[in-house]
């Protein structure tokens, strides 16, 4: 089955550009949100601490909203977590679970680990 | 269908400055872009297939990368090694802004395996560096008033104490 209309190089063939997936370049370097999505769920695959990844959230909004888009946070791994017991607050728990409803296995299993081990001063309850 | 002579056929790419480069057409294969509008043609393809979003410098570079790797794959014993190797210099020949523009080049024309290495080397470079650095790579201005950044960095706080000292 042939369908043209969805080639790129066809739309620009018949001048006639309708296709909603040809971002014209906004800010950022000039990619768009799928290739930054794209980037970050790399990063987020090897970063070696915590900070490394929240220094992303505190670029832009864009790139805020980016980061915490699905993609990017199910593939964040364990070193993303190590969080030290001392430093646990509400928002890292929050962070935890955002990941979680994201499918991120470590995630789950550090706040697993954390709920068995709570944190020495915790506040809540 | 013409039969299948022994050279190998040849297609034509033309840049949006005009510029022409001739490819054979198992590297376009690796051409997504290039390969449907093939398809689409039935294979009949006898004038330059324009690519409007391509640029001379990207498409050099590109062709580049897929002709080192298909000669890279025919040599089974050493292709690992030398494509790692050719791969490292390829990724540090470049600019940022050169690198961000091949990024763009291969989704456009969808080359999937470089387009993965690219966006690798982006996220390797990214990595451990400062907020200042990541604004600077993807050219952004921080766009959060004063009490907003304060309240962000307040919040994940907890992400910046955690550092394993001794």
């Amino acid at each position: 089955m042939r369908r043209p209309q969805h080639h790129p190089l066809r739309c620009c063939m018949q001048k006639n550009r309708t296709d909603k997936n040809i971002h014209h370049h906004p800010p950022m370097g000039g990619l768009p949100d799928d290739l930054v999505i794209f980037i970050l769920s790399k990063l987020s695959s090897s970063v070696t601490s915590p900070s490394d990844f929240i220094n992303v959230l505190l670029t832009c909004k864009r790139l805020n909203r980016l980061a915490l888009d699905r993609l990017v946070l199910s593939k964040l791994g364990a070193r993303a977590f190590a969080v030290k017991p001392k430093n646990w607050s509400d928002s890292t728990d929050r962070f935890l679970r955002r990941c979680v409803t994201a499918g991120n296995v470590e995630a789950c299993y550090t706040l697993g680990m954390v709920s068995l081990h709570p944190p020495q001063h915790s506040n809540k309850s | 269908m013409s039969g299948i002579s022994d050279t190998e056929r040849m297609i034509t790419l033309k840049t949006v400055e005009g510029t022409l480069f001739d490819v054979k057409s198992s590297i376009a294969k690796d051409i997504k872009t290039v390969q449907a509008f093939i398809d689409d043609s039935d294979d009949d393809v006898t004038s330059p297939i324009p690519l409007p979003n391509v640029f001379t410098r990207e498409l050099s570079r590109i062709l580049d990368y897929l002709n080192n790797h298909h000669r890279f794959r025919s040599d089974i014993e050493k292709a690992d090694e030398e494509m790692a190797r050719y791969d490292a210099e390829f990724a540090k020949s470049m600019s940022h802004e050169e690198l961000k523009a091949l990024i763009l080049a291969a989704n456009y024309l969808n080359v999937k395996d470089l387009l993965e290495f690219l966006n690798q080397t982006v996220a390797d470079v990214i990595q451990n560096k400062s907020v200042e650095f990541v604004r600077n790579f993807f050219g952004i201005e921080n766009d959060y008033t004063p009490e907003e950044e304060e309240k962000l960095r307040n919040e994940n706080e907890w992400a910046f104490n955690g550092v394993e000292q001794d």
